[in-house]
Order: structure tokens, then C-alpha cells, then sequence
């Protein structure tokens, strides 16, 4: 009879978990039988049948459900929870102190606790009240690394955090979220917000929550810098929603800068068509698609500065694409600044930030394949002059080699020819920077072939005289005296751009 | 409802409370519907608050209902900001957020749904002197929480955050 009424337990609980209901009175039935089979298992060790061939999921519910002592944590929102711990913030050593301790509590606790403590930590709320700027990374699955002096100073905070706690991802998507919620609620005042998430294996996605949340919690923000490993939207969201709840930023940036370090195009694209760029005067954009100019085009007509980046592999997911340079060209009429870099083997570098003051390598994978440079020549990279030559005051120009290709390749080199289709295209420009630099990223000379001659009657052009020069002065000079004489008397800045 | 300045609020399990309009005003939301509804005598459902919470919420909404109105959005950041740097708790408010955990849980929640400031907060100042001083097992223990961390996991945070206490 035991035996009989095991079986039909099991059957009955098996049978809704096959039918994966959402309907509480089945999942509480389901929750009972599993419960009931569990205790028939622990007296009469039947054979057949175990706990264990139950979902993990639905086990989790029943022992949730049966001891039933979290009910204060189980229900109460992230947002409560941080309001009662916004009271431990006076004396700042002892709040430290007992943020620690309920972060110990269990893990909402510390989701909501631990970004709390970071903040207080590496600053205090009133700075961070005034905070005009922030710049936030979290960085996950990462090797702690102890907090380096210059990371806060009053107007920039740069909080870098890890984990690897193995939690669920859900739980680090929550903490940071989180994080986020704390900084935004003593930032109202953000004009810019820059944030870099680096996560491992356990990815968090960025979605349009994440950014109503920005845009409803700073109002005043201008500048938005999004680097994240994993850029991601909630394919579900509707565009006449987000009007509905009357997020807009079509009158917000000025500068934006997203990069996306996976082949997440696609992703890009629609931040793009939610969030029109009329106002956006300067862009910086990694991997460009085809698709993604189309949608830029239009959009683009206040745009002064541009910083591009790509790959010339067409194997490389996130190729360059020169016809969507084109099209961006082609509407980008008032474009002053142009940089852009471009990468030749996708297992050189996995990706290159650049910012006015900082260069960060995130990877410096070789692969050792040799490949084909034909199709990187001159000609291509005078596509990119041709579009806005007349505007055009500042064009810098960096590739990246691998030893390798070094050897391959002789006409990715500076000379005569390339220096006078610069000069003749390019009228109004001042500052010019040519830049070739190995996997290491150090300097390989890219002036050597140019020149005396064509060097003083690309520097005297008589309506606007070059200002600034980017070139690497230890490669050069080391074997072109004539060279440095030149600049020296020209009087020009000849510092590298970065 | 509205009865010469009365509203009916119905609860979650259908008990109705009559109450001055310049009570139920207290609640941000209430407010808020009472202007988008204009004169009505339905009741107000609060499918989120059960009848003994809504008394007791209503208990509190009475005895401030001549405190300065609830603050604008706008203001209420300054408003909060001044309000959270205050941790004491006036008797009143002491005696009546005397309850059993549970109780004052679901106060907290009728509070933040309901949209009164002042009450959620009086309950999250009260949660916080409970838990002032203690450790985490002592909170589980009030609270009957239940430790979701591996005991690697909560060894883990301990070590990864103690900078944090030496900073």
C-alpha cells in the first residue's frame, strides 16, 4: 500500500512538472507531492524512485516553501532593504564595519549592502552629490586587486570592483544594477556618466531598464560612456512603450560613446533606433556595420568629432565596413575630428580604448597566423579622406601590426605620395597624426620613406598652417636627423597623439 | 467614496474603512487617484494591503493628518535627504511601530505601496535599530532569515571586503 501511494506521488508529481504550470494551486500540489516523496524516501529508502530526480528548481521551491522562515527577506524589494540600510551611514569606520555584516546575511542582503558599502568606501555622499562626472567599472570574476591611490579624486570616481563569488549571474546582474541604483540616487546633478563592465564567464546584461534608470535618475546627463563586454536589449520591449512612459533623450547628448566588444551589432543597432542622435555632436563607435550607418545616417548632421574603430579582417566578425563609412561620411558633412584605428589580425588585440588620457589594452592575444595584406593599401585608407576633406581640421590615423605582417607589408607606410594626397585633399587640416605600432603596441616607423621635399611643402601650406603632428620621435629621429631639423624649426607640436 | 470630504478605502480581504479625505491623503498614491477620479462614491480598492495593515496605516495617517503636506517630487529629495539624516523616532511613533516582526514587515510594504513616506520610513528606521549592532547570525536569527551562503561563499566576502573595514 506504501509502495502504491509512493508511485502515485511520484506520478502526480511528475506529471505537473512535466506540464511546467505557473498556476499556484498546481505548484503547491506539485510542491506537496514532492515534499510527501521526500519523506516517504527517508523512512521506506524505496528503490524506484529518488528526491534527487526532481528538478533542482522544483526542489528549491518546496525547501523555500516548507521551512518558510525567510519571510521578511523573501519578499521585501531591493529598495527597501537599501533604505534601511541608508541609516548606517554616520560614523563611516563603523557603518563600514556593519555593511559587512549584512552583507553576510544572505545574498540579497549583500546584493543590496555591498554596493552600498563601495560607495561609501571610496567616497562619502556629499562629494558624490556634487559629482558632475563619474566613471564606474565593475569588474567581475576577476582577481581582486587592492585599491590603487588616483582612482577617486573629486570629480572623477572610478570604482573598480570583483567577484567571484560564483554567484548565479542573476545575482551579480542584480549587484551591479544595484550599484548602479546607489550612485544614481546621490548623482542627480550627473552631467556625464561613463561605465565598464568586464565580466568572465558570468556576463551581465545591459538592458533598457538599466538605462531608464540612468536617464530618470540624471536628468542633466549630456554624456554617456557605455563599455561593456555584453550590451543587450530586451527584444520584447516595444518602442511605443518607452514613449508611453515618456523616456525620451532625444534632445539629451552631445557625446556618446558605446563600445561593444562582442559581435553584438545587431544590439547596437537598436540602441540607435531608440535613441535618435540629432544632438550628437561627438560619436565614438566601435565595429561599424553596414546596417548601423544606415541607421545613423540622418542623424548625424551636428556631428563634429568621430572616433571609429575596426578590424580589416573581412573574417573578423567586427570587420570595418567602408561602405558604411560612406554613408556616414556622406551625411557627416561638419566633422572636424576624425581618429581612427584600425586593427589587421583579430587575434592582435581583442580591443583598443583610447581616451584623452589613457590607453587600455584589454587583451593581447597572438594568433601567429600569417595573412594576407592585399587588401590593405593606400587606397583604402584614402576612403576615409575623400568624404570630409573640406572640414576636416584633425585626422589621426593608427594601425596595428603584428610582426608578422610587418614584413608583408610595405604600403602601409607614410611616403611622398600618400603625404601630398593628404595635403591636396585635405586643406584645413592642423593636426595630423600617422601612427604604426607592433601586437606590443609599441612604435614601428611609419615616416621613413617620406621625403625632405614633401615634408616642408606639406608643413608650409599657406592657408592653414599644420599646428601638431603625431609621430613617434625615437623611431624617426634615431635615423632621420633631416627630419627632426625640420620640425624643430617648423615649431610645431610632433608629440605622439597617445 | 466621497461623502462630504470621506473616502472608502476596501482592503485586500474586503473590510472597508471610512476615512477623511484629508487622511487618506496622506498616501501619495490615494492622493494622486483621488485627483485623477474626482467626486466617486466607489471604494477604493488596496488589493495590496490587508484590512488589519490598512487599520493600522490608517491609525497613523490620523494622527499626522495635520503634519506638512507630503512633499512634491521635486522637493523630495531634499525632503528625504533631511529626513533620513534623522534617526530618532518621537514617542508616538515609537509606541505605535511597536509590533510583531511580521506586522511591522507588512507595514513597511503597505507603506511603500501605499506611497507614505514618513510611515516607510519611521518602519525602516525601526528595522534599523533592530539590526543596529548586531551580527549576521544575530539578524538571521530575528528575522528568521535563512543563510543562502555556502560557507566558502561567506568566507569569500569576508575576505574580499575587509579592506574595507581597515579603510
Amino acid at each position: 500500500m506504501e509502495n502504491e501511494l509512493f508511485e502515485f506521488t511520484v506520478k502526480v508529481a511528475l506529471t505537473l512538472e512535466s506540464q511546467n504550470s505557473k498556476d499556484e494551486e498546481l505548484m503547491e500540489l506539485h510542491d506537496k507531492a514532492v515534499y510527501l516523496i521526500e519523506k516517504m524516501s527517508e523512512k521506506n529508502k524505496p528503490t524506484d524512485y529518488s528526491i534527487s530526480q526532481f528538478s533542482p528548481k522544483i526542489l528549491d521551491n518546496h525547501y523555500s516553501k516548507s521551512k518558510n522562515k525567510s519571510h521578511f527577506t523573501k519578499r521585501i524589494p531591493d529598495e527597501i532593504l537599501l533604505s534601511i540600510f541608508m541609516h548606517f551611514k554616520t560614523d563611516e569606520s563603523e557603518s563600514n564595519t556593519f555593511l559587512v555584516n549584512l552583507s553576510l546575511v544572505n545574498k540579497q542582503w549583500s546584493t543590496v549592502a555591498l554596493p552600498l558599502l563601495w560607495t561609501q568606501v571610496y567616497s562619502n555622499h556629499d562629494n558624490l552629490s556634487k559629482l558632475h562626472l563619474l566613471n564606474v567599472g565593475l569588474k567581475l570574476n576577476q582577481e581582486y586587486r587592492k585599491k590603487k591611490s588616483g582612482w577617486f579624486n573629486p570629480n572623477i570616481v572610478l570604482l573598480e570592483f570583483f567577484s567571484d563569488m560564483k554567484f548565479r549571474s542573476t545575482l551579480n546582474k542584480k549587484l551591479f544594477k544595484n550599484l548602479l541604483g546607489v550612485l544614481l540616487l546621490y548623482t542627480k546633478n550627473l552631467k556625464s556618466l561613463s561605465f565598464c563592465i568586464m565580466s568572465g564567464s558570468d556576463r551581465i546584461n545591459f538592458n533598457l531598464d538599466d538605462l531608464h534608470n540612468i536617464f530618470t535618475n540624471c536628468k542633466l546627463l549630456t554624456k554617456l560612456e557605455i563599455n561593456l563586454l555584453e550590451f543587450s536589449w530586451n527584444k520584447d520591449y516595444d518602442l511605443d512603450e518607452l514613449e508611453k512612459k515618456n523616456i525620451s533623450i532625444k534632445s539629451g547628448f552631445s557625446k556618446l560613446k558605446i563600445f561593444s566588444l562582442l559581435e553584438l551589432k545587431g544590439k547596437k543597432e537598436d540602441f540607435f533606433k531608440l535613441y535618435p542622435l540629432k544632438s550628437v555632436e561627438k560619436l565614438e563607435i566601435d565595429e561599424i556595420s553596414f546596417s548601423l550607418a544606415k541607421i545613423l545616417k540622418g542623424n548625424l548632421k551636428n556631428l563634429t568629432s568621430l572616433s571609429l574603430t575596426g578590424s580589416l579582417d573581412p573574417n573578423d566578425p567586427g570587420d570595418f565596413d567602408f561602405n558604411a563609412a560612406d554613408l556616414i561620411f556622406s551625411e557627416a558633412k561638419n566633422i572636424k575630428i576624425l581618429d581612427i584605428q584600425l586593427k589587421y589580425n583579430d587575434g592582435i588585440f581583442l580591443a583598443i580604448i583610447k581616451n584623452n588620457i589613457q590607453l587600455q589594452f584589454i587583451s593581447g592575444k597572438i594568433d601567429g597566423r600569417q595573412r594576407s595584406l592585399d587588401f590593405v593599401n593606400w587606397e583604402t585608407l584614402s576612403k576615409f579622406l575623400k568624404f570630409s576633406s573640406e572640414s576636416l581640421n584633425e585626422f589621426h590615423f593608427t594601425l596595428l601590426l603584428d610582426e608578422t605582417e610587418r614584413y608583408h607589408s610595405h604600403d602601409t607606410e607614410l611616403d611622398d605620395s600618400k603625404l601630398t594626397f593628404i595635403s591636396n585633399n585635405l586643406p584645413n587640416l592642423k593636426s595630423f597624426g600617422f601612427y604604426i605600432r607592433n601586437e606590443n603596441f609599441q612604435p614601428i616607423s611609419a615616416w621613413k620613406k617620406v621625403s625632405v621635399e614633401s615634408l616642408k611643402k606639406f608643413l608650409s601650406k599657406p592657408k592653414n598652417k599644420i599646428v601638431r603632428i603625431g609621430v613617434n620621435q625615437e623611431i624617426l629621429f634615431g635615423t632621420r636627423v633631416d627630419i627632426q631639423k625640420i620640425f624643430d624649426q617648423s615649431g610645431i607640436d610632433y608629440s605622439e597623439s597617445f | 467614496m466621497v461623502v462630504s470630504s470621506k473616502v472608502i478605502l476596501s482592503s485586500s480581504d474586503a473590510q472597508s474603512f471610512t476615512v477623511e479625505k484629508k487622511v487618506a491623503e496622506r498616501s501619495i498614491l490615494l492622493k494622486n487617484m483621488l485627483e485623477d477620479i474626482g467626486d466617486s462614491e466607489e471604494p477604493i480598492p488596496l488589493p495590496n494591503v490587508s484590512g488589519k495593515v490598512l487599520k493600522k496605516v490608517i491609525e497613523y495617517c490620523e494622527h499626522h493628518k495635520d503634519d506638512d503636506p507630503a512633499p512634491a517630487e521635486e522637493e523630495r529629495e531634499v525632503f528625504d535627504n533631511a529626513r533620513s539624516r534623522n534617526d530618532e523616532i518621537s514617542e508616538w511613533d515609537g509606541t505605535f511601530i511597536t509590533c510583531e516582526n511580521e506586522e511591522l514587515f507588512e507595514i513597511i510594504l503597505a507603506a511603500n505601496y501605499l506611497d507614505i513616506k514618513p510611515l516607510l520610513d519611521l518602519g525602516c528606521k525601526t528595522v534599523a535599530n533592530m539590526i543596529r549592532g548586531k551580527n549576521a547570525e544575530q539578524i538571521r536569527e530575528l528575522f528568521n532569515i535563512e543563510n543562502d551562503f555556502t560557507p566558502e561563499e561567506e568566507e569569500q566576502i569576508r575576505r574580499e571586503n575587509e579592506w574595507a573595514v581597515d579603510a
